[in-house]
């Protein structure tokens, strides 16, 4: 008798489990439903599609015929009800959808702000998540002069470097002190701020949104910034992070126990019988939501082999991540922001070049590593802090752990080094 | 979508199949075929057709201004009309018939009157038009000079500003030489004379064949491309160093040297380039004609230095440092890399292909060298052969006639430079760049890449990638002049060599996470790395 699996959410935690799951049982059945597009596609490739680096079929990680091939049935629909007692999902078309194991992968939606007169059917007002968002920053940015891009993560600083390819001014407010507290330091933060205003970024921090304006057409004409300041623009990108996608689930017949998210065991399993859930949506036992590719693409698989018969636990791995900010390479490996008491750091700069790194420590033990400027190989950075390596330690050994391109490695011996304590979020 | 004027979307090259590819495909294929056409049909084709080039330039704008009308209406350029697609394909060729024979006949003179290239002797170029090219050229250097002595500190940013003064160096010398009476060629050199003309004799004898023009027009292309790539890519010191030793490869091996043998009446020889990919230096009546350090340096090179380096550097140290196919499409080819074909039927045509054009390049050799060895004609009959009759009695008791071989061999030999050499490397290689990337030749028809790629799949080289760190965004792929799909080894943790790998190294350089990097390791090392990350299923690859 053969499984009938079903996945909501084609995202890469989604597509992750069905891979997972037909390269283990080859003859159940697999369909993964999605309201958002037909195919999985890269989420992270949102703004090279939008800087016309990629045209949109090329964001999909995975030739179209693959999942024909695999016997993955893809389903376009949004999913309206589920009742865990009969095995049962109702789509919003009224078509029911049964199934012997089901896994949520429903993601995140881009968090929406809270102030007077900021409606979804704000023209002008764009998010940077979806397919959706980025058809409504295309269809936007042509008549756009000048657009204010809210927000101090990830998403917001790649909005704005797509904005700027376009040609469109920019002003960027930062709640924080500086850009991206929850991850960079101080001087970090303040380096990416110079990159960006090399870019012809206007950056400003410590500065947020009271009020937002239309004019009579119903698109955005202004932003107040609560320091009183009026700011003309024709675009409103609000990029304050990410929440799991999972208020449709408090209305359904059998609805899974939930915090913020669907929570999940070890083995990413909800609270109804064969139900599982991976990625953004997902809450897992310590209370965290890992909303990261990396996380939903390793928690996807995992649910995936759980399904289909292999119990496996997940476990955090050590938290790593990379980026490219404007044209400042960043790589982050351990605990950098969220240390405990008495954490110390090492950092270093180059006299000429946009170039640092950090080792944060609390005595002799490492517990983070981050980088501007330049390429890192974060599993050797990893291992030595799995190993507890001592600071000095790994401050002689660090060029074992680049990764810059040939003839191009970072100059360490040019940089100097210096003890600095850990600057808090929010604390200037 | 792109928020510029309808101009430059319509040139954008991403999403777009930019029309500024089709220009430089026209212009590069229009010369080269204007080097087969003889003068009597380049005379029927421009006498019959006099608006056949202006009828392409006018598709070519019609369909330029279709897409700049969709640029407008859309603000996007992802047009995938098939009716837009098939006018540029007619514009390009009918541009490239018209421009052909206009060069072709514009070459008459120097077939007829003896050495001379352009125009024919006595002629000159009007005034304004010298001015003209002069003014450019002088501009040109004065604004490389200004440039270089501003970057004063910072040795690669000198050096690409220098590639100004080059090019306005070239442009001088060629508007000089065919353009005024300056140079003109007097009697044979004469020692101790310093004048022009006697510079001018010399570079007369040098450029007098169309093939060297081609040449010079090649390399012309290589270094303005060159220009565009060092600004580009300024920041990755792999890129700078590539494309300065490709510029220099093309402008000394690829251009100067055979140009400076020649004037000391040496043949012309290519020392940048072996078999299989310079099918001739193993044809045995070559071998016999050439000088000995020449044909020492084909063979050495050929069975000795590509084998060695191909194992330790992998394919990349010929195909995107020395090669001149290569430096053409990693040059003036670099905006249209991403347009290579990435399905996995391209890679099967590929394959099936390329390995059919290194056996055919082999049995040509072979039989040519039989040939040689039992013809009638046998240059090495009166070597060591003739006397003793073994020649002939096994012609005679193998039942293999010598005449069959002769004749096999010739045709293999013709039919091999029409299809390959001619029509595979030189046209295709450049015509179909907007088509399918600027690595076609390359990829599916280049013996010599052939080679290098099984040697490549068995050496040191490979891409390393960083576990886990991959977010499939897909630019790797979408850069890979090879259609290689660098991505589906990136997220699936895989450290990787593929035989069609140039190691062009823009992979590396596109990938916004720093996953991939280049390297030289032994297999074996390599592999003890890259284990999967636990936890984790290891995706099967649609590779």
């Amino acid at each position: 008798m053969s499984k009938a699996y079903v996945v909501v959410g084609n995202g890469v935690a989604g597509v992750s489990a069905a891979l997972a799951i037909r390269s283990r049982d080859a003859r159940g059945t697999i369909a993964v439903v999605s309201d958002e597009g037909d195919y999985f596609f890269s989420r992270t490739a949102l703004m090279y599609a939008f800087m016309d680096r990629l045209p949109r079929r090329a964001m999909e990680p995975y030739e179209r015929h693959t999942w024909r091939e695999r016997g993955v049935e893809l389903v376009r629909a949004r999913v309206a009800d589920l009742d865990a007692s009969r095995h049962q999902l109702t789509l919003r078309d009224g078509r029911t959808l049964p199934y012997d194991r089901l896994l949520l992968a429903t993601g995140s939606r881009a968090r929406r702000i809270e102030l007077p007169g900021v409606t979804d059917d704000l023209a002008g007002l764009v998010h940077f998540v979806t397919l959706q968002d980025l058809d409504a920053c295309e269809q936007y940015a042509p008549t756009t002069k000048r657009a204010v891009v809210v927000g101090g993560g990830l998403i917001g600083i790649e909005l704005v470097e797509s904005l700027r390819f376009h040609g469109v001014a920019v002003t960027f407010l930062v709640r924080e002190p500086w850009y991206w507290p929850a991850a960079l330091s101080r001087e970090e933060g303040e380096m990416t701020a110079r990159e960006m205003r090399r870019h012809g970024v206007d950056v400003r921090e410590g500065a947020e949104l009271a009020s937002v304006a239309r004019d009579a057409s119903g698109r955005v004409a202004s932003v107040t910034t609560t320091a009183g300041e009026t700011i003309a623009c024709e675009m409103l990108g609000v990029c304050i992070g990410v929440a799991p996608q999972v208020e449709w689930l408090r209305g359904v017949a059998t609805p899974p126990a939930m915090g913020r998210g669907v929570k999940v065991d070890a083995t990413m399993r909800t609270t109804l019988d064969d139900v599982w859930a991976a990625g953004d949506c997902a809450e897992l036992a310590d209370g965290r939501v890992e909303s990261i590719w990396y996380s939903a693409k390793r928690q996807g698989a995992l649910a995936g082999e759980n399904m289909s018969g292999r119990p496996k636990g997940y476990a955090s791995p050590v938290f790593f991540n990379s980026a490219k900010l404007f044209e400042l390479e960043y790589t982050t490996v351990g605990a950098l922001a969220e240390v405990e008491d008495g954490a110390e750091s090492l950092y270093a700069t180059h006299p000429t070049r946009a170039l640092s790194w950090r080792i944060v420590h609390s005595g002799d033990k490492v517990l983070g590593f981050n980088a501007l400027g330049s390429r890192w190989d974060h599993t050797v950075i990893t291992r030595w802090i799995e190993e507890q390596r001592p600071v000095d330690w790994v401050r002689e050994h660090l060029r074992r752990a680049q990764f810059d391109v040939e003839l191009g490695r970072a100059p360490l011996h040019e940089m100097t080094a210096r003890a600095l304590p850990i600057a808090r979020k929010g604390v200037s | 979508m792109r928020r510029v004027g309808a101009l430059q979307a319509v040139a954008n090259d991403v999403t777009n199949r930019g029309v500024s590819a089709w220009l430089l495909a026209a212009v590069l294929l229009a010369f080269y075929l204007g080097l087969y056409i003889p003068g009597e049909t380049a005379r029927l084709l421009t006498t019959l057709g006099g608006g056949v080039w202006l009828l392409g330039v006018g598709v070519a704008a019609a369909t330029a201004a279709v897409h700049a009308w969709f640029a407008r209406r859309d603000g996007t350029l992802v047009v995938r009309d098939e009716a837009v697609l098939g006018a540029k394909v007619f514009g390009l060729l009918m541009a490239t018939a018209g421009m052909s024979a206009w060069f072709a006949r514009a070459l008459e003179p120097a077939v007829h009157h003896g050495r001379h290239l352009l125009p024919s002797p006595g002629v000159t170029w009007s005034t304004p038009v010298l001015a003209a090219l002069l003014g450019v050229a002088l501009a040109m250097g004065v604004y490389g000079a200004v440039r270089v002595l501003r970057e004063r500190g910072d040795k690669g940013a000198m050096l690409r500003e220098a590639t100004w003064v080059l090019l306005a160096a070239q442009l001088a010398t060629v508007t000089l030489a065919y353009g005024t009476h300056l140079f003109d060629p007097g009697s044979a050199p004469v020692a101790g004379d310093h004048s022009p003309r006697a510079f001018a004799s010399l570079l007369y004898l040098a450029l007098d064949s169309k093939w060297t023009l081609y040449g010079l027009l090649y390399t012309c292309a290589v270094s303005a491309g060159g220009l565009y790539m060092l600004g580009r890519y300024l920041h990755n010191r792999y890129q700078v160093a590539r494309t300065l030793v490709v510029i220099g490869v093309q402008a000394t091996f690829g251009f100067s040297v055979p140009v400076l043998l020649k004037l000391f009446a040496q043949p012309q020889y290519y020392l940048s380039y072996f078999w299989p990919l310079k099918i001739d230096a193993f044809y045995p009546d070559n071998i016999l004609r050439d000088p000995a350090p020449f044909v020492l340096w084909s063979f050495l090179g050929s069975l000795l230095l590509v084998p060695l380096l191909g194992i330790f550097f992998g394919k990349r140290w010929y195909c995107s440092w020395v090669c001149g196919c290569g430096g053409l499409a990693n040059t003036a080819g670099e905006p249209f890399r991403h347009l290579s074909q990435k399905g996995e039927a391209a890679w099967r045509f590929e394959q099936a292909s390329i390995y059919t054009v290194l056996g055919l390049a082999i049995v040509t050799t072979v039989l040519v060298a039989l040939s040689a060895l039992v013809g009638p004609n046998s240059a090495l009959n009166g070597v060591w052969w003739s006397g003793t009759g073994a020649v002939s009695q096994w012609r005679v008791d193998g039942g293999l006639h010598s005449d069959a071989i002769v004749t096999v061999a010739s045709k293999a030999r013709y039919y091999y430079g029409l299809i390959v050499v001619a029509v595979l490397s030189g046209a295709i290689g450049v015509g179909l760049y907007p088509l399918g990337g600027t690595r076609q030749w390359c990829r599916n028809f280049c013996p010599m890449a052939a080679l290098l790629g099984l040697i490549q799949k068995v050496g040191r080289y490979r891409i390393r990638v960083k576990e886990d760190m991959c977010i499939s965004c897909g630019l790797c792929t979408q850069y890979c002049e090879m259609g290689i799909d660098v991505r589906a080894y990136a997220q699936s943790n895989e450290t990787f060599v593929r035989a069609s790998c140039v190691g062009c190294g823009m992979c590396a350089e596109v990938c916004p996470r720093g996953v991939l990097s280049l390297e030289q390791r032994w297999p074996g090392r390599a592999a003890q790395r890259a284990k999967p990350a636990a936890g984790l299923v290891q995706l099967r690859l649609r590779k």
